[in-house]
């Protein structure tokens, strides 16, 4: 199919869609599809050349709107591409649009947007995971290709996991983050959403590499298309036990398949222990609360975004943040309490400790195996309304992907065959050990089908 | 968390709380940093972290006319090319 076909099909496709996975559609994305087209003809075109991609809306894409899902920036227009966008372009990758997510990123469910809820493809009823809920949403329901999500503790993996595809969450400065807004820096990756793990590992080859404008993306360029093809004979497979309790029993049952059939493949399977993962969520949400709420001290009404007249200058700064959701609110009042004088002490220095035993502890289990396998989410999707009104509950959720970022370890989810919701098989490794997470994902793609 | 400390607390973070959002954050946070208390119960080892430096860019200044122009077309109010905001308070 030539690519103007295939763009027009999505472009008829996506508003008869009830999902609500997209904010923004590329009014130029026809014109795009006959220029890339062209260039196929002529066998001029990039890597990406025939892909439509969906991009999360809290990454740049120069002149269309980039809103993080909240009021404050309904009407705010990129100045500029991010880095990974001008890399997709560059390797001839259609962008058809910008996909719904949790307000700037704050919520596991993809409810907390201020254009709405996303639903979940595989039952309308229910959650489609955040904050990357769009992205995840449009690749499950084929609206699009492939995405890109960006994962703090584990936006791109949980709504994989709940919508039943691959989301992939590479080592912390793989991908440079110029252009993403930022929720809290020393945490925030982004990452491809795909179905199949060969698109993944193409996408992730294409945007990943060092760059001048961010200086924590360090990393030598690399290919990793090589490593889908890979055998995994070998391989050392660590489950963590630790990463089963309090699981649904459905899901602890197919994720012990699914490392079954990484077995049978080759692997050799032992069993590891991350003893501290109990304090991993207060330990990631109070250093993420601490950088999100100094973060989202530039939306002030002012320079742009949504502005409310005060009394005077403070006032109307006030006045024009309280345009922010719930959430949003609830974050960035807890990230300044915490990290105010008084308090300082007792809170984030505690959080920074505690992230670093984590991280110790993460890397010591990667120490005596190549792989630590686990389930993604301790649950399936749950039902829109279920746990939105308990802020607690929802945090607990992230227990399982938040180890990843505190780290700055790689980790995928990767969608198991299964009756019923989707299930995540999380597979985490080593800081640059990307592709052996990719050869795994892909022996197991080739042994279920 | 007593509601005086949530008013303080939001003066600092410059946000503008409606007294239903003051009583409704004063219960969820004690749920919240109770919650999070078990990190108290932990015992850290003496290599385990403090606070690090962040990388930063080199200063510098990039200058390209087009994208000036559009970040200005941003700005919810403007004259002259120059943000227009209201006068500080004393």
């Amino acid at each position: 199919m030539k690519l103007n076909e295939k763009v027009s099909r999505y472009l008829e496709k996506i508003p008869k869609s009830k999902l609500n996975a997209f904010i923004s559609i590329n009014k130029n994305a026809e014109k795009d599809a006959e220029k890339i087209q062209r260039k196929i003809d002529t066998n001029a075109a990039g890597r990406l050349a025939g892909y439509v991609l969906a991009i999360k809306d809290n990454i740049a894409v120069s002149g269309m709107r980039l809103t993080c899902a909240s009021k404050m920036l309904e009407n705010y227009v990129s100045p500029y591409d991010a880095t990974v966008v001008k890399r997709i372009i560059a390797e001839d990758g259609l962008i058809i649009g910008k996909t719904n997510m949790d307000e700037f990123a704050c919520g596991a469910s993809g409810e907390t947007s201020y254009f709405g809820a996303t639903l979940n493809p595989s039952d309308e009823k229910r959650v489609p995971g955040g904050s990357s809920s769009g992205s995840a949403a449009v690749v499950a329901a084929g609206l699009c290709d492939v995405s890109l999500g960006s994962d703090t503790g584990g936006s791109i993996r949980c709504p994989s996991s709940f919508c039943g595809v691959l989301g992939f969450k590479p080592t912390y400065g793989t991908v440079s983050r110029y252009g993403l807004v930022d929720m809290a820096m020393s945490l925030d990756q982004i990452g491809p959403i795909t179905k199949t793990v060969s698109d993944a590992a193409l996408v992730l080859s294409v945007i990943n590499g060092s760059d001048g404008m961010d200086n924590t993306a360090i990393k030598t360029k690399e290919d990793y298309t090589k490593f889908a093809k890979q055998k995994i004979t070998g391989i050392k497979i660590g489950v963590v036990g630790e990463f089963f309790d309090g699981c649904d029993h459905n899901v602890e049952k197919n994720v012990r398949d699914g490392v079954e059939i990484l077995k049978s493949e080759g692997a050799k399977i032992v069993d590891v222990s991350v003893p501290k993962t109990p304090i991993a969520v207060p330990a990631y949400y109070l250093n993420m609360f601490a950088e999100f709420s100094s973060a989202m001290q530039k939306f002030d009404g002012l320079k742009y975004g949504f502005r409310k007249e005060g009394k005077d200058l403070n006032d109307t700064v006030a006045e024009s943040r309280s345009s922010l959701g719930e959430e949003v609110k609830r974050r960035i009042l807890l990230g300044t309490y915490i990290t105010m004088k008084e308090f300082r002490g007792k809170w984030y220095s505690t959080a920074l400790k505690a992230r670093e035993s984590i991280r110790h502890e993460m890397r010591a289990a990667l120490k005596k195996c190549d792989l630590l396998a686990g389930p993604t989410m301790p649950f399936t999707a749950f039902k829109l309304g279920d746990k939105i009104k308990d802020p607690v509950e929802m945090y607990l959720s992230d227990i399982l992907t938040v180890s990843a970022n505190l780290s700055g370890l790689p980790a995928a989810s990767v969608p198991l065959e299964v009756k019923g919701m989707p299930v995540g098989m999380q597979l985490h490794a080593d800081t640059g050990s990307d592709g052996k997470i990719l050869f795994a994902a892909a022996a197991y793609e080739r042994a279920s089908k | 968390m007593d509601k005086p400390t949530i008013k303080k607390v939001a003066e600092v973070a410059r946000l503008n709380l409606t007294d239903e959002e003051i009583s409704d954050f004063s219960k969820d946070f004690d749920g919240i940093l109770e919650q999070f208390s078990k990190l108290h119960k932990e015992k850290f080892g003496e290599g385990d972290a403090e606070e690090k430096a962040a990388i930063l860019r080199k200063d510098g200044t990039q200058l390209d006319n087009a994208v000036a122009e559009k970040i200005m077309d941003n700005a919810p109010n403007k004259e002259n090319n120059l943000y227009k905001v209201p006068k500080g308070s004393k």
